[in-house]
């Protein structure tokens, strides 16, 4: 494979793929997307950034800062998704129920966002969290 | 502010300080962590006491939060007086003990960890006083366990810590387990786990044939926390954590969780034959038998422990016996236990800081050099062996007096009641004097006589403290009993009791009792060295320490035994054991239902596309057999999820089309990935009988998963439910992705248990393949997950001339840093 090739190719693959699993994201919850495959192709993503050898991912990059660690990723999720269903407790609904907010935001107008969003949201860092774990440890040798 | 808020502030705040601690003692001197910790319970404890008027007057408080209300779960939280009075228990105690510790730990202990847990079971503790709705006070219940569990391991690198924490967590655990269980069966026979509910209804449940069931379960799991006989073992080996944590958690507050929730259900379970028998008796063996246990200690700390045993015992035998007056007694003792035993454990503190050891043998005569610490030890000690005008004794004259009635009014067997009950109070006085004459008063042949000296303020201020209030409550126990007692008593009792405690309430067969006690206790104590050996001891067969370690050790052993069976090695012979399992279930139900007529015109058309598609991915898996590299087998693979993702789509299938093909992706690259560490393939040849097997197994397990699915599908038992999603997604769920409604709002709760297992997964992978060793240059030898290939090109030839140095292409990875 020649670095060269798949560094430009990256450069331009990643950003665009990234956009793409927000987009995903975040339209999930009336189009075909969501929580689990936004995070998958983050994942795809990041995984092309370390195969290229650039940013965070990178193990060796910057080494005053403490390496990105994708394991911290996954539990953090989980408390998203755990704070989002303790909030409707808080609203004296059970655990859980969703609720729907219409808001009219600058640019993009007149916007309905269910809470599950939210939910969906950890679901995503989770996904990401572990996937990219999985890589990272099995990617490097013992 | 509305109560409810109120309430449940207070118990989150402890939760919250839990995770600020650590950022604390990193980002501020970690000194000051135990310092905000013991303010962070004295608000708590402020808070809480601001409620007892309106408590004392026989309010309750309470707060709601819907959880499942369809499995009858919501966290109630009800302050009412028993509650109350335990809630300030633990803070008041939690403000003292955490004060401690901050000066007990020292400077280059983590700080911020040890805080963090104690906070966290001090919030868990709340939780159980205060959870009303029994599932939710299960909750809580357990994650005092697990606190324990990591303060006792605090010191994870002794051996003892370990040992001792596993102990703890395996026996409170379990027995927790069994009255989970307990509460099930309540819930099934009265419909709800409430308290309050439950206690309406305790006729019922006396009455129905699970009682004596749902009884030896729930106790099974009190007595499991509050170490009773037989379950009392593992309090000993909890002693290995931290002083403090002895004081605060197996003494104080921990411990009588099991108390508090035999407490709680004497007005649902309580009051039968059963019920006084198994909860009295049980209480005596272990008031008897605990201290007879410390009398043969020579460690102070593990003398303590088994002292808190037989008190624990004491406060379970009253609960037992149930009447009013015994409740009020239980209560008391349950407060002034709480008071002397901290104090006591804190001198132990002291005592271990200052001598550097815990041996009753080499400490003599510390009240020379160590006066105040002296005065705080032998107020307690003094207030443990009841002696008067503390305040054990009042409370001890109350346990004899139900002891005496329980006693008169069944005579017979009943009269072991009091019997027992002066034994053990005789011994207890004997090991109080131990504890008190022999390390502060008794002089002479030890290196340690007269070691060591006060400390400061932050060690000495509470056990002096708690050694004054033993004082000042045996000399006016009505400071209590009204706003206290009388409350936690009435809330037990079910109707309001008055609580009448006093030093001298003449002469009484009780305070005969008292005086037999306490003159046997100074005999006994005098001439220790004649009986104290000759105490008869359990055979070691029949020891119970003895059962558990068997236990613990044989349980690997037979894992490992059974892992081996099937784990060879040989990843067909693993996935063979497994789809034989699954293949043997699936036969069974496929039989079962093979009757059921078919209907294939609800099976959807095959479209041509279909086909191709299916042949594609057929042909790709029979590949995957004749290729011979593992390049060409994953490619292969991928030859049979590509088209699938395809097959999706053509079902109309948008997410999961997507979901696959991603993971399809990435499944490959794991694939390349992990081949760099894998040894050349090597194709050994393989029998004909097993190739036979490995054929029948594959085939048979494709033919009875498609059976499985043609049937199915074809056959509806139940209307379907997809109508209900397609019509509700949008009003209820708001959104059009009915897939996507589905994960994250009508079935979230299964999205959250999956979730919850990918994390648990990632936090596994983390913890199992280690990290690459952090080196400083990401040196030729250092293998990286995706090594820059240059780097394999500069390792053993010098730089070519395309990779000049001026070339545009930066080197990646800290190349030009080596």
């Amino acid at each position: 494979m020649n670095e060269v090739i798949l560094r430009t190719t990256a450069r331009l693959a990643v950003p665009t793929t990234v956009v793409y699993a927000l987009y995903l994201l975040l339209r999930g919850h009336n189009e075909p997307g969501g929580g689990f495959i936004a995070g998958l192709v983050s994942a795809a993503a990041l995984t092309l950034m370390r195969m290229a050898g650039m940013g965070l991912a990178h193990p060796s990059a910057d080494r005053r800062r403490k390496r990105w660690d994708f394991a911290s990723l996954a539990p953090l999720g989980l408390l998203v998704a755990a704070l989002t269903g303790i909030g409707a407790m808080l609203a004296g609904r059970p655990f859980l129920t969703s609720a729907v907010v219409a808001l009219d935001l600058p640019v993009l107008g007149h916007v309905e966002m269910a809470s599950a969003v939210l939910f969906d949201v950890g679901v995503f860092l989770v996904v990401v969290g572990t996937a990219m774990t999985i890589v990272e440890r099995i990617g490097t040798s013992r | 502010m509305r109560a409810s808020t109120w309430l449940t502030i207070i118990l989150i705040a402890p939760f919250v300080a839990s995770a600020l601690a650590p950022l604390l003692a990193r980002r501020v001197a970690s000194r000051w962590v135990g310092v905000a910790s013991a303010a962070v319970a004295l608000a708590a404890a402020l808070a809480l006491a601001s409620a007892l008027p309106q408590v004392a007057a026989g309010e309750s408080l309470s707060a709601t939060w819907r959880w499942v209300p369809a499995l009858g779960v919501e966290i109630r939280l009800v302050l009412d007086g028993f509650s109350l009075f335990f809630a300030l228990i633990v803070t008041g105690m939690g403000t003292l003990i955490l004060l401690y510790a901050s000066a007990y730990l020292g400077p280059d202990e983590d700080h911020g960890r040890f805080f963090a847990y104690m906070l966290a079971f001090m919030g868990a503790m709340l939780g159980v006083v205060l959870s009303s709705n029994l599932a939710v006070l299960y909750v809580f219940w357990e994650l005092t366990s697990v606190t324990s569990f990591l303060l006792i391991g605090y010191w994870y690198h002794k051996e003892g810590s370990r040992y001792g924490a596993q102990k703890a967590l395996l026996i409170t655990a379990g027995g927790g387990l069994a009255m989970l269980l307990g509460f099930v069966l309540l819930y099934v026979e009265a419909g709800t786990f409430d308290l309050a509910g439950l206690s309406t209804q305790a006729t019922q449940i006396r009455q129905s044939p699970r009682y004596p069931l749902i009884t030896a379960l729930v106790l099974a799991g009190a007595f499991a926390k509050s170490a009773q006989v037989p379950f009392h073992i593992w309090l000993p080996n909890a002693m290995e954590a931290p002083t403090p944590v002895s004081a605060f958690l197996h003494s104080a507050t921990m411990v009588k969780a099991g108390l508090y929730l035999v407490a709680r259900m004497v007005g649902v379970l309580g009051g039968t034959e059963l019920w006084t028998w198994l909860v009295t008796g049980v209480g005596l063996a272990s008031l008897v038998w605990g201290a007879a246990l410390a009398l043969r200690q020579t460690d102070l700390k593990a003398l303590m422990a088994n002292s808190t045993v037989s008190q624990l015992g004491l406060i379970m035998s009253l609960l037992g016996i149930a009447t009013p007056a015994a409740l009020a007694a239980a209560v008391f003792h349950t407060l002034n236990h709480a008071i002397f035993k901290g104090s006591l454990f804190l001198v132990t503190g002291i005592v271990e800081h200052e001598t550097g050891t815990r041996d009753v043998r080499r400490l003599r005569g510390l009240a020379r050099s160590m006066p105040l610490t002296a005065a705080a030890a032998g107020l307690a000690s003094l207030a443990l062996a009841g002696v008067p005008p503390l305040n054990g004794f009042v409370s001890k004259e109350m346990f004899f007096e139900a002891a005496w009635h329980f006693g008169h009014d069944r005579a017979g067997l009943a009269w072991l009641a009091p019997a027992l009950a002066v034994l053990g109070s005789s011994f207890t006085m004997v090991y109080a004097l131990l504890f008190f004459h022999g390390v502060f008063l008794a002089r002479g042949g030890s290196s340690h006589d007269g070691a060591g000296h006060d400390p400061g303020w932050s060690l000495l201020g509470p056990p002096l403290l708690l050694g004054g209030l033993a004082l000042v409550v045996g000399v006016g126990p009505q400071l209590v009993s009204g706003a206290l007692l009388t409350p936690a008593t009435s809330a037990l009792a079910g109707a309001w009791t008055s609580v009448e405690a006093g030093l001298w309430h003449g002469l009484t067969p009780a305070l005969a009792m008292s005086g037999a006690a306490l003159a046997a206790g100074l005999a006994g104590y005098a001439t220790r060295h004649r009986w104290v050996a000759g105490l008869p001891q359990m055979p070691p067969a029949l020891r119970l320490d003895t059962w558990y370690d068997g236990f613990v050790r044989q349980l690997p052993a037979v894992a490992d035994r059974l892992t081996r069976a099937h784990v060879t090695g040989r990843l067909s012979d693993h996935l063979g054991s497994l789809v034989a399992a699954v293949l043997l279930l699936w036969g069974y139900v496929i039989l079962r239902l093979w009757g059921l007529e078919w209907r294939s015109a609800s099976l959807g058309a095959i479209e041509p596309f279909d086909v191709a598609l299916t042949g594609v991915m057929a042909a790709s898996a029979l590949a995957t057999l004749a290729v011979r590299s593992r390049l060409g087998m994953a490619a292969a693979l991928g030859g049979v999820g590509m088209p699938m993702a395809v097959l999706f789509v053509s079902l109309r299938a948008p997410d999961l089309a997507l979901t696959q093909l991603i993971v399809e992706s990435i499944a490959l690259v794991l694939f390349v990935l992990a081949f760099r560490h894998l040894p050349p393939l090597v194709h050994r040849p393989v029998g004909t009988c097993r190739r036979a097997a490995s054929a029948a197994l594959s085939i048979g397990f494709g033919l009875s998963m498609a059976t499985l699915t043609l049937i199915f599908t074809s056959h509806r038992v139940w209307p379907s439910i997809a109508p209900f999603f397609l019509e509700t997604s949008l009003p209820l769920g708001g959104g059009r992705n009915v897939v996507n409604v589905i994960l994250v709002d009508f079935r979230g709760l299964d999205t959250l248990g999956e979730i919850t297992v990918l994390a648990i997964a990632a936090l596994a992978v983390a913890g199992l393949m280690r990290r690459p060793a952090r080196r400083h240059g990401a040196g030729p030898d250092e293998r990286l997950a995706f090594p820059p290939l240059v780097t394999e090109d500069l390792s053993d030839a010098a730089p070519s001339s395309n990779a000049a140095p001026s070339s545009k292409v930066a080197s990646p990875g800290g190349l030009e840093r080596a």
